[in-house]
């Protein structure tokens, strides 16, 4: 391939690092004008002083990168100012290059796929500088399922969490009657009965006959849903769990008119929403990404509070269908367009760079403001 | 002595019969037991016994008997004029005898042993009454003003809880954003439990001004946080350099800035009395509740926005009683009793049972399933 393709400033690095490469010397301060910020020149000098060997990304000429073994695996790249940049790479991410001939990808050592704002498919975009959207590409119906699935599961849960609470109230009152002093606690998957006794192995028709009864005492549970009751003896004590486990398609039933209405009006409702990761600021029409909601108990009595996330992080996620609009102080504003009528699920983080990286730019940034030569103005 | 309950006075005798050495039928004792559990608890304590035992002849309508055995036992009067027998805790007789030996015969304090102060269904003054059965009330009296007061103070300290956590949780991020600008990375553990960060570096004690530099941005906040509180922001230069921030807001401001806000909340808490049951075993416990817990939500002067707060004005909210009114307890084995409290304050009710041992829950349980091993006991459900 032709170097005249290439952007002028990854030409002038090259023929540089080739020189090098050659045994020759270089004049590392002329370097410098390279690079976007001093902090990545350094890096780069260090990359240098120790290199070995490089490997090439030359597959989009315009967009080029060079991988520097040297003390670490470092990646040089070209960024939106036409200058250089320099990481050091995370080594887990690097193919073994020094006992291998696998290629070099840059994606694969910063972590996506794409170097475009354009979004089409499900992947990894790097948009801005270090910012990289994850994104999920999904109809509309699939959307539309996808949340009426997460609110139906977050409500399968609050109905059994309610119903075990309900479990344990009945069965307090029944062992009550019985005479029986016992503990009762319950969680999300079953309520505990624990009755303390002397070497209740001993007893072989009353913990069935236990059992029975609260197996009949909680009959009105078994039309939603099934019931198990599971008996234990230790040395000091006689315990039931009990389980409620929804019948899924019964309660799906009963409330599929509640959660058609309520997934609707989510797709309806797109708002402004805003998220900060580190320097860029992004701003899109957003579909929500949870919501809090409260519905009839139609199991037990009163009303079920819940609250449903989409995504993992809903608050530094975005579901669109419109373009979004990254800002930085640094760059020029981006548009990442969508190019399809489809729906996106779209969580922004950092390109991938080792710890090491994260630490040589701290120590630089704290040497800076050390010395008063900060970019703020230090005292 | 004639004053005694009838079933007592022949028990007494039958007690007073053994310590002679005089023999006893033991089934004739059973008719003077309210059921068939405490007369088999009773039977164990005589069998095993008996070395002392310890009177409370003090109200000769309520008598009690504190027998010495293989362990504890307490004998009294149940309100079906049978009597009743339980296990108790050592430590509790122990103490509640008079003697300096608990097996030198002498009388005893069976509130001691049972744990409450009052055997009594007109509730006066602070303290634990017996009011049913084994079922005990603790209350704590307040007059109206006070108990307005309680609920003021409780309030104001849960919204400076919500207010010192929202604000340390803003100024988190406005802290990382800062540090963001300067071009320093950090590591946020969790965000969502304010406040601290690492910032990877290499030798972190090397910086003095450059970490002085940054605690002075992250504390260069708007007039308004150092007006309501304080702004902590603290640092550590071990191996890492970390850096924590929180907020502390001064009670007198917050107060003053939100005195009317929570009186006007307080205004309709109070008028929002509500009938509430508890049940406590087979006891069922009504009365009309001014509200234990509030969930509230005011705006946030300091932040903007709202801020909300789950208040609990007494320590076990679901299970007690704010009222100034009476008190109805109803069970399947007693009378129905209506519980009095004297007029002009407002009173918290926390009901409980009277103290017993394990082993007596024990014992009973194990009677119970005894009794339903054999197939031969008539329950009702």
């Amino acid at each position: 391939m032709s170097d005249s393709k290439l952007p002028k400033v990854f030409r002038t690095f090259k023929e540089q690092v080739e020189k090098l490469i050659k045994g020759e010397s270089i004049d590392y301060s002329s370097l410098e004008h390279l690079f976007t910020s001093r902090v990545d020149f350094l890096i780069c000098k260090e990359a240098l002083s120790y290199m070995e060997s490089v490997e090439y990304d030359l597959e989009c000429p315009n967009n080029p990168y060079m991988l520097i073994i040297s003390k670490h695996y470092y990646i040089v790249g070209v960024n939106e100012d036409d200058k250089l940049f320099c990481h050091i790479a995370d080594y887990s991410r690097v193919p073994d290059i020094r006992y291998s001939n696998e290629p070099f990808y840059h994606e694969d050592v910063l972590g996506y796929q794409y170097d475009s704002c354009h979004l089409l498919e499900s992947g990894a975009y790097r948009v801005q500088g270090d910012l990289v959207l994850d994104v999920e590409r999904l109809s509309r119906v699939s959307l539309f399922h996808r949340m009426w699935d997460m609110i139906f599961y977050e409500l399968l849960e609050a109905l059994e969490v309610k119903v075990h609470r309900e479990i344990v109230t009945k069965v307090s009152k029944l062992l009550s009657r019985l005479r029986i002093g016992a503990t009762l606690d319950y969680t999300s998957h079953s309520a505990v009965v624990s009755i303390i006794s002397h070497n209740p192995f001993r007893f072989k028709v009353a913990p069935k006959t236990i059992h029975m009864k609260i197996s009949k005492l909680l009959g009105e549970y078994k039309r939603i849903g099934d019931v198990y009751i599971y008996t234990a003896k230790s040395s000091d004590r006689l315990a039931y769990q009990i389980e409620y486990r929804a019948d899924c398609d019964k309660i799906r039933g009963l409330y599929r008119g509640y959660l058609d209405n309520i997934v609707k009006s989510l797709l309806e409702k797109k708002e402004e929403k805003t998220i900060i990761i580190g320097n860029h600021t992004i701003r899109a029409l957003s579909y929500p990404t949870e919501v809090a909601i409260e519905l009839p108990d139609l199991v037990n009595d009163g009303c079920l509070m819940l609250r449903t996330s989409f995504v993992s992080f809903p608050n530094r996620t975005i579901i669109t269908d419109e373009e979004l609009i990254v800002e930085h102080d640094e760059h020029s504003t981006v548009r990442v367009v969508l190019e399809s009528d489809d729906v996106y699920i779209i969580e922004p983080r950092f390109t991938f760079v080792s710890e090491r990286d994260i630490m040589f730019r701290n120590t630089y940034a704290l040497e800076s403001l050390e010395r008063g030569t900060s970019n703020e103005q230090a005292p | 002595m004639n004053k005694l309950p009838e079933s007592f006075r022949m028990f007494k005798e039958q007690v007073e019969t053994l310590k002679s050495g005089g023999a006893i039928s033991f089934k004739a004792l059973k008719l003077l037991f309210t059921s068939d559990v405490d007369y088999e608890i009773c039977k164990r304590a005589l069998q095993n016994f008996i070395k002392v035992a310890h009177y409370d002849l003090r109200n000769p309508s309520n008598p009690y008997i504190l027998l010495v055995s293989d362990g504890f036992y307490i004998v009294g009067v149940n309100s079906d004029g049978k009597l009743f027998c339980n296990m108790v805790e050592g430590d509790r007789a122990i103490s509640s005898v008079d003697s300096i030996h608990v097996t030198k015969e002498s009388s005893f304090d069976h509130t001691i042993v049972l744990g409450y102060d009052y055997d009594s269904t007109l509730i006066t003054e602070e303290g634990a009454y017996r009011v049913q059965g084994d079922l005990v009330l603790q209350a704590i009296p307040n007059d109206k003003d006070r108990m307005l007061e309680r609920m003021y103070r409780f309030t104001l300290s849960s919204l400076i809880d919500a207010l010192n956590h929202k604000t340390s949780r803003e100024l988190t991020i406005r802290a990382i954003r800062l540090l963001s600008k300067l071009r320093l990375g950090c590591r946020v553990e969790v965000l969502s439990n304010f406040g601290g960060f690492d910032v990877p570096c290499s030798h972190p004690k090397f910086y003095d001004s450059a970490v002085q530099y940054i605690v002075d941005k992250i504390r260069d906040v708007p007039k308004k946080y150092h007006e309501a509180g304080n702004v902590c922001v603290t640092y550590d230069r071990g191996d890492i350099l970390y850096f924590s921030v929180s907020f502390h807001s001064d009670p007198d401001y917050i107060r003053s800035l939100y005195n009317t806000h929570i009186q006007n909340v307080l205004k309709k808490v109070v008028y929002q009395k509500k009938e509430k049951t508890i049940i406590v075993g087979n006891h069922v416990i009504r009365a009309l509740s001014y509200p234990t817990e509030a969930e509230i939500e005011l705006p946030d002067l300091i932040n903007g926005g709202t801020v909300k707060f789950r208040v609990s004005f007494i320590a076990n909210p679901e299970n007690s009683i704010i009222t100034d009114e009476d008190i109805i307890i109803e069970h399947d084995e007693h009378p129905t009793t209506r519980v009095t409290l004297e007029s002009g304050k407002v009173y918290i009710i926390v009901p409980r049972f009277t103290n017993v041992s394990v082993e007596d829950t024990i014992f009973r349980n194990n009677y119970v399933l005894d009794k339903l091993e054999n197939e031969s006991y008539v329950w009702s459900v």
